[in-house]
């Protein structure tokens, strides 16, 4: 979709045209997926995901202020509704066997970085998805997870330490750095 | 792993973001339900419409909050307690998911019991009462169903609401019934529903409500590893995608590629699922002809597992589609002495297999009619008709049947005189060819 098809899509999606924000919703799709497969493991629950974030962004699109945001504004919904799927897992027991990608791994005894990620906390677990494995900037994660760079940077070192801790034994702290934007 | 400084955990971590999104493309999985969403977005008069009718509902609950406070408040003056019990109470006629709510028009009390939905089923449970026997031989029924104002269904003077309904008499005033709507093309996370009964039992009345309905997202997935879910030999090659257990309905994604021209006659080529215990959920519509190569990759959908089913199977059928041409004859077959079970009473189906008929038990007020199925097409062959000994033709009681299975099982007419010779009509029932596809999930507790 060329700039300008974009930019009149989004206006007339804002303005309330169904075709119109059904043509932005399919032109993010790719993107979508890109940043829903960061912070989920399946791709059944990425798809949950999507569907609740597109109907919520259909619900208050009209309230959308800023079209210039509009890409922003769409994939802060889907990081929130990433979350909830997540926390609805987190607080499912499957059976054995049925367990998620999540859930398997995090029972091996050798933890790998990806488990160990997984085993963060949140909000620093989202916050090292989106900047290690969307690739995403400080300063973008920032504008995406609403808090300040300070916040961004101080749970990208928080993360980085207990990783370090987790992954190198009781002496794994110390080396591990500040974020650079 | 061994001791890792700063950068190399940054190394580490990206890499491990790169190796997890792999290629990037979307998968179909996913791309396809995005396309469902968009495909049923509700316009924005719709919204609009539910906004409002959201609005209207706090509202109204807010009334009733200060006329409770009130109440509560004012207990001892009689003059505003007095007037306050005379204040209509918006919102009342709206029920949710787990509230009954009743209207009586005619003498006939309708009550709606539950309304269910998975976001691809609806479900409404319901039960009739009525002052008089309720007539289930000759008394028809109306019912006109909306969701958001747009009418998905509309039956006029029907005896049952096949194919949307299953119910049992519980007694001779009382009915019980479960109505069931797919929602294909129109599936929003909530809706109003509009349930506008005309006539029940042969009665003309008005038992109409409106109903706000929410989607259940209780959803069980599995994912099957595919070395186990993937079958094949040479006649094609069946995967099993996904698999979604909802309290309602039953979703398979899979992949069905058959590739069979080794038999110069050519089939319908289908899937049936069904349960561990050998009841069939569904068998759908022919998704090709067994000539030369065909991929498809399906979505499909079918009612909820039985509660006791321990695993889902997933089977290819081949249905001989000129079976009908030359078999549409009717085969009747009299009873001349009550069967047995050793002596019963076979009843053709053709190539499909047989009924036996092992026992009729007149009782004053029913009659049932126990008798075994053996064959191939257990759908197919559930089917039989029953005529009196002057040919007339004597209709089933409403009951709730269960899913199709070969076995043996009962049905049940009206009451008869003891001994009152039957004659059973039956037809020719296409076979089923089962060419060794077929792959098993176990179902998660």
């Amino acid at each position: 979709m060329s700039d300008m098809a974009w930019e009149t899509d989004v206006r007339l999606a804002i303005g309330g045209d169904r075709e119109a924000f059904a043509r932005v919703v399919r032109a993010l799709s790719r993107e979508l997926y890109r940043m829903a497969r960061t912070l989920l493991n399946s791709d059944s629950d990425i798809a949950d995901a999507i569907q609740e974030a597109i109907l919520q962004a259909y619900r208050s699109v009209t309230k959308v202020r800023e079209p210039e945001f509009f890409k922003t504004w769409f994939i802060r919904i889907l990081i929130r509704e990433c979350g909830r799927v997540k926390r609805r897992l987190d607080t499912v027991t499957l059976p054995s066997g049925y367990a998620n990608e999540a859930h398997a791994s995090m029972q091996l005894p050798d933890l790998d970085l990806q488990a160990a990620v997984e085993r963060l906390e949140e909000p620093p677990q989202t916050t090292v998805r989106l900047h290690y494995w969307a690739d995403l900037p400080v300063e973008r994660v920032a504008a995406l997870t609403e808090v300040p760079e300070g916040t961004v940077k101080s749970r990208l070192y928080r993360a980085r330490k207990q990783l370090a801790a987790w992954l190198e034994d009781a002496d794994g702290e110390g080396d591990v750095g500040y974020e650079r934007c | 792993m061994s001791a890792m400084n700063a950068a190399d955990l940054n190394d580490a971590l990206r890499m491990a973001g790169r190796d997890r999104l792999g290629d990037g493309e979307t998968p179909l999985l996913v791309l396809s339900r995005i396309e469902e969403t968009l495909q049923t977005l509700p316009d924005r008069g719709t919204m609009r419409r539910l906004a409002w009718r959201r609005r209207a509902g706090l509202l109204a609950a807010s009334v009733i909050l200060l006329a409770l406070a009130l109440t509560l408040a004012m207990p001892a003056l009689p003059g505003i307690a007095e007037g306050l019990s005379r204040l209509p109470v918006i919102g009342a006629a709206f029920g949710g998911k787990d509230k009954a709510i009743s209207i009586t028009d005619q003498g006939i009390k309708l009550t709606i019991i539950k309304v269910h939905y998975d976001g691809l089923i609806l479900s409404v449970d319901y039960r009739i009462q009525s002052k008089n026997p309720i007539d289930w031989q000759t008394g028809t029924s109306s019912l006109v169903v909306k969701t958001d104002g747009v009418e998905i269904v509309n039956m006029s003077d029907v005896r049952s609401f096949d194919p949307y309904g299953v119910g049992k008499l519980t007694s001779d005033n009382v009915y019980e019934g479960k109505l069931l709507f797919p929602m294909t093309s129109y599936r929003p996370p909530d809706f109003e529903l509009e349930l506008a009964f005309r006539k029940l039992s042969g009665a003309f009345g008005n038992w109409g409500m409106k109903l706000p309905v929410k989607m259940d997202r209780t959803i069980r997935t599995v994912e099957p590893d595919k070395r186990t879910s993937q079958v094949y030999n040479d006649r094609g090659m069946l995967q099993i995608d996904t698999v979604q257990f909802t309290p309602l309905s039953t979703r398979v994604k899979f992949s069905y590629l058959f590739s069979d021209d080794s038999d110069k006659k050519k089939f319908l080529a289908t899937i049936q699922m069904k349960d561990d215990r050998g009841r069939v959920l569904r068998v759908f519509s022919p998704i090709g002809v067994t000539d030369g190569q065909s991929l498809q990759l399906l979505s499909v959908y079918a009612g909820a597992i039985p509660k006791d089913s321990r695993q889902l199977i997933i089977q290819a059928v081949y249905v001989d589609s000129d079976y009908w041409k030359n078999n549409d004859s009717e085969i009747r077959t009299t009873m001349t002495e009550v069967p047995t079970k050793e002596h019963p009473l076979k009843l053709p189906q053709g190539e499909a297999g047989h009924i036996e008929i092992n026992n009729v038990t007149y009782k004053a007020d029913r009659t049932i009619v126990s008798y075994r199925t053996v064959g191939s097409n257990p759908g197919g062959q559930l089917g039989f008709d029953v005529f009196d000994e002057d040919g007339n033709y004597l209709p089933w009681m409403p009951e709730v049947e269960e899913l199709p299975s070969l076995g043996v099982r009962t049905r049940t007419l009206g009451p008869l005189p003891k001994g009152e010779p039957l004659t059973f009509l039956t037809r020719p029932v296409v076979p089923y060819l089962y060419p060794g596809l077929e792959t098993v999930i176990d179902i998660p507790r």
